[in-house]
């Protein structure tokens, strides 16, 4: 497990690991001089048939192939994808979370705070320092600054200084300040640990299951052969299983790299035999995911069919008044559920010719990504297809949002977003995601609250947006990710503790983004957005730190109105509740539609920032 | 047409190969411990620099010299080796090891007898 | 002396998230019955039902391009839906129509459909009593945006929309979902054909789109349409 300070982070040689990537790959190149080298020079040159034809000659050559190929795969898929590639990646991390803490400790050191504890859990204190100029009411001058004061010269008397400092909470905002670096610093060193332990787990894992080698001659070889030949048919599968059972610690380049690395019959193979092993996983191209995905979906479809017809044929032998019947009568009841959310879910995407639907007024197919029963269930859908888009929106929805919503409420939403991207934009293509690829809570009271829906999604989050990127066509998309409600602190927890790879952040109608500043969110704060007067705002926020449409959290807002401040700083249920007369807030009779908020949003996800207000 | 009891052989050009197959299996080995070691210096300072993915890249260095790159170097230098006997008189497979390389074609490569003794399996 | 940070100010929630869940839930106490109230509250009395919603909404558009001189047609009709939301949870029971209106994108980009429109409508919609909420501009290096929005007293929203394209779209604010199988078909205004590849409404007649339905609009459309088809 990583345990870098920030100090050692800070003085970090990423430069180096880059080269040492680089040597890799040069290395690899030279490498592939010799395995081409065998194959012109001794099995095709002088050990050709026509200097030595025999049965032993033509082992001889096979085995000098079978060599070759063997270290041509282990060049590709561990010295290049695994290694280099691995430490490609862990440089490119390593120095942005580098990046932060450059612009981030001197801020620090100026306001005389101490980084404390430890490198999971850095504190940001007051200094001692700190606390006597503030208890001795000569305060520095970058907190009269902030509090918006004179900065005390020294030879007042004490009523004046009173008198200046009435109303001014010095401390208050000391604090204040020093919680926002520590969000800021916790969370850098949490996306270079995280990067850290990925990079060491993607080496780990590929010495657990290496693939075999061919046997050298001697006794037995004919046997040790023909098992060798067998476990070559037998690999793609093993590696595809473990990339899908989240086994095999590649990251999701790594993953389109050894996809990339397969022959289209390996490929289609997979696709047909095993869709388990494609469809949800972040790092093969989308249409073979579509593809797999329907695959899966009609099999379960039809496997809920026969589950239900057992269960329902079990129920005839049982006793009505039973506590046995009543629990199977409760399984049947949910797998009828889950059948209809799934039946429901196909007939959103697919005609009835079983082709896919198109959606919007840009007739975008869509595209399946994933989908679950378990728990208030998944479902990953895109309209119009990722990999060829020139933006992606990715939104990732709040409470109760449900697989049974998907096919609602959710999608309505997304479609609404596809066909605002394109009305702002009908030059460029623009794919729309609706990411329910975590468990959402189910309840505002107690679920919402609890921030651990948004932690244990925080890995999926991150996953997807790598896949995002490693199977771009051309250039990488204009990646927006979009949280509403419960969905911002998905969005938030997921960029600070792991990292999304996404170029803009949207919060809508947040509870709060797990973290204090938009600094914390590893991505550029000119780049993170905020709206409330959206639909609604949260009446019961924020409780997930402080709502990003508060000016301290910095970032950028597009409400139509400012945002309304509670009394008190903690009175945080009077913050949203002033004045509210109606039911959605503003999107009523009296303002009809939030028309800023939906071309803002469009505007972000185009790449117009410049027309947002 | 090529059958079981079609038998031709230059054994030139079959000594030859052998001569390919020993001077690659030296240089992929070399290569590979010149990439070891300078893969075992760079994850000197991510170590003392705490991350985890110092010692993970100083074991993959090592796993692949050993284990990947070691490993065609000994295929290539067995298939090497059996050829040279191959070349001198006809051995099956199944029969195949190391000291029959050793006694009938060993002289001819005296730097490979010794040298090589500990990367032959059966020995 | 080294001063420590000491105990929680009342000036920020405390991490770690335990202490500040449990702050949290002391200050719910007091919160709750605000909010209880809040969450109790009942959605506002619609004037429509979704179904009953489309004939009106039809008819605000169909009678807005009537007022406008050189029309050139509409492109594209779509009927979506939107979640009515409330504390961030979309409420099942509602949905917010919004009929979608396009200007092929050759007209979008004209000046009397950008702006002479905009300014035409403003006085319509201002001389039939409608509430003008929105009327602003975004100016930019390549194009300026426009929307003008009026509600009227029955919740009937119109938003004229320039942005890459042109659209008028008619919202009926939140109001009760109805069943696919109570909605009626409304021929298109704006000399789009009914049930053709620009109607765009055939997920609410998953029969077909009937085009020879009776409850087609009585609003007239202008004869010169034709060289717009």
């Amino acid at each position: 497990m990583s345990e870098m300070t920030w100090q050692q982070l800070r003085d970090l040689d990423c430069g180096a690991i880059r080269t040492l990537g680089d040597a890799w790959k040069t290395y690899v190149d030279g490498q592939l001089d010799q395995t081409e080298r065998l194959r012109a020079d001794v099995v095709d040159g002088h050990l050709s048939v026509e200097h030595y034809e025999s049965d032993t000659a033509t082992m001889v050559r096979d085995q000098i192939t079978m060599a070759a190929d063997r270290y041509e795969d282990d060049l590709s898929d561990y010295a290049t994808t695994r290694i280099a590639t691995t430490l490609f990646e862990a440089a490119e991390a390593l120095q942005k979370e580098q990046d932060e803490l450059k612009e981030l400790i001197p801020l620090i050191e100026q306001c005389d705070f101490d980084i404390e504890g430890d490198e999971h859990e850095y504190d940001v204190n007051l200094s001692g320092d700190l606390h006597q100029a503030i208890l001795t009411l000569s305060p520095p001058q970058w907190l009269c600054d902030k509090v918006g004061i004179a900065k005390p010269d020294g030879f007042w008397d004490r009523d004046t200084l009173k008198a200046l400092l009435n109303g001014v909470d010095l401390y208050g905002t000391a604090i204040e300040l020093a919680g926002q670096y520590q969000d800021w610093l916790r969370a850098a060193m949490s996306r270079a640990h995280d990067a850290d332990d990925d990079a060491a787990a993607a080496l780990k894992e590929m010495r657990e299951n290496p693939t075999e080698l061919p046997p050298q001659f001697g006794a037995m070889y004919d046997d040790l052969v023909d098992d060798y030949k067998e476990g070559v048919s037998e690999e793609v599968a093993n590696e595809a299983r473990a990339i899908a059972e989240g086994t095999s610690g590649m990251s999701p380049e790594q993953v389109n790299q050894w996809w990339e690395g397969l022959s289209d019959a390996e490929r289609e193979a997979l696709v047909e035999e095993h869709p388990e092993w494609v469809g949800p996983v972040d790092g093969i191209p989308v249409e073979s995911r579509d593809t797999a995905s329907r695959t899966l979906l009609d099999n379960e479809i039809d496997s809920l069919g026969s589950q239900i017809a057992a269960k329902e044929q079990a129920l005839n032998g049982m006793d009505p008044e039973s506590e046995e019947y009543e629990q199977a009568r409760t399984e049947l009841d949910d797998l009828k559920q889950d059948r209809q959310d799934l039946t429901s879910l196909q007939s959103e995407i697919t005609e009835d010719d079983g082709t896919p639907k198109t959606a919007g007024e840009a007739d975008q197919p869509y595209y399946l990504l994933g989908f679950d029963t378990e728990g208030s269930g998944r479902a990953i859908v895109s309209i119009g297809n990722p990999d060829t888009a020139d933006n992606v929106n990715t939104y990732v929805p709040g409470t109760t949002s449900s697989l049974g919503g998907a096919t609602g409420g959710l999608m309505d939403r997304t479609r609404t977003m596809a066909d605002d991207a394109h009305f702002y934009d009908p030059h460029s293509a623009t794919a729309t995601v609706l990411w329910l690829g975590y468990d959402a809570p189910d309840t505002i009271f107690p679920e919402a609250i609890d921030s651990k829906w948004a932690e244990e999604g925080a890995d999926e989050l991150e996953s997807f947006t790598q896949g995002i990127r490693a199977t771009a066509e051309g250039e990488p998309s204009n990646l927006t990710l979009t949280g509403h409600s419960y969905g911002t602190t998905m969005v938030g927890t997921a960029a600070a503790t792991e990292g999304v790879d996404a170029d803009n952040l949207t919060f809508i109608a947040s509870p709060g983004v797990s973290v204090d500043t938009a600094s914390a969110l590893g991505v550029d704060e000119d780049n993170v957005w905020s709206s409330t007067n959206d639909e609604d705002i949260i009446q019961y926020g924020p409780v997930h730190g402080t709502a990003p449409v508060n000016e301290e959290f910095g970032g950028n807002t597009f409400t139509s109105d400012s945002p309304r401040e509670p009394s008190e700083p903690w009175k945080f249920w009077e913050g949203a509740g002033k004045n509210h007369s109606s039911y959605w807030d503003t999107e009523d009779r009296e303002t009809g539609p939030n028309t800023s908020s939906r071309s803002n949003q469009a505007y972000i996800v185009t790449g117009q920032e410049g027309k947002v207000q | 047409m090529a059958g079981a009891d079609v038998f031709a052989m230059d054994p030139d050009e079959v000594r030859k190969s052998v001569e390919v197959l020993f001077e690659i299996e030296g240089e992929v080995r070399q290569h590979a411990e010149s990439m070891a070691a300078q893969n075992a210096e760079s994850a000197g300072p991510l170590k003392d620099a705490g991350t985890a993915l110092g010692p993970a890249l100083e074991e993959a260095g090592e796993w692949w010299r050993i284990h990947r790159a070691g490993g065609f170097c000994g295929l290539v230098g067995n298939t090497g080796e059996y050829l040279a006997v191959c070349a001198e008189e006809a051995v099956e497979v199944d029969d195949y090891h190391s000291g029959v390389f050793a006694s009938i074609a060993g002289d001819l490569y005296p730097d490979r007898s010794n040298a090589n003794a500990s990367a032959r399996p059966d020995w | 002396m080294k001063a420590s940070r000491g105990r929680p100010e009342p000036g920020r929630l405390a991490r770690p998230l335990g202490a500040a869940v449990a702050a949290v839930t002391v200050l719910f106490a007091t919160a709750c019955s605000n909010l209880k109230e809040d969450m109790e509250a009942a959605p506002p009395e619609a004037e429509y039902t979704q179904a009953e919603a489309y004939v009106p909404m039809e008819a605000a558009a169909a009678e807005s391009v009537a007022a406008l001189e050189g029309f050139p047609g509409f492109e594209k009709r779509s009927w979506t839906e939107m979640p009515c939301s409330h504390n961030g949870v979309d409420d099942p029971d509602y949905t917010k129509i919004e009929i979608r209106y396009l200007f092929a994108l050759p007209d979008s980009e004209t000046d009397l459909v950008r702006e002479q429109f905009v300014d035409a409508l403003r006085d319509h919609w201002t001389a039939l009593g409608y509430r003008i909420t929105t009327d602003d501009s975004v100016e930019d290096t390549d194009r300026t945006d426009r929307n003008l929005v009026a509600v009227r007293d029955d919740g009937i929203s119109l938003w004229y929309a320039v942005g890459g394209y042109v659209g008028l779209f008619i919202g009926s604010g939140c109001v009760p979902v109805s069943d696919t199988s109570e909605i009626e078909y409304i021929a298109p205004a704006g000399g789009i054909e009914p049930g053709g590849p620009n109607d765009r409404v055939s997920d609410y007649f998953p029969g077909g789109i009937p085009v020879t339905h009776e409850a087609v609009a009585p609003f007239e459309s202008p004869d010169h349409y034709d060289d717009a088809l």
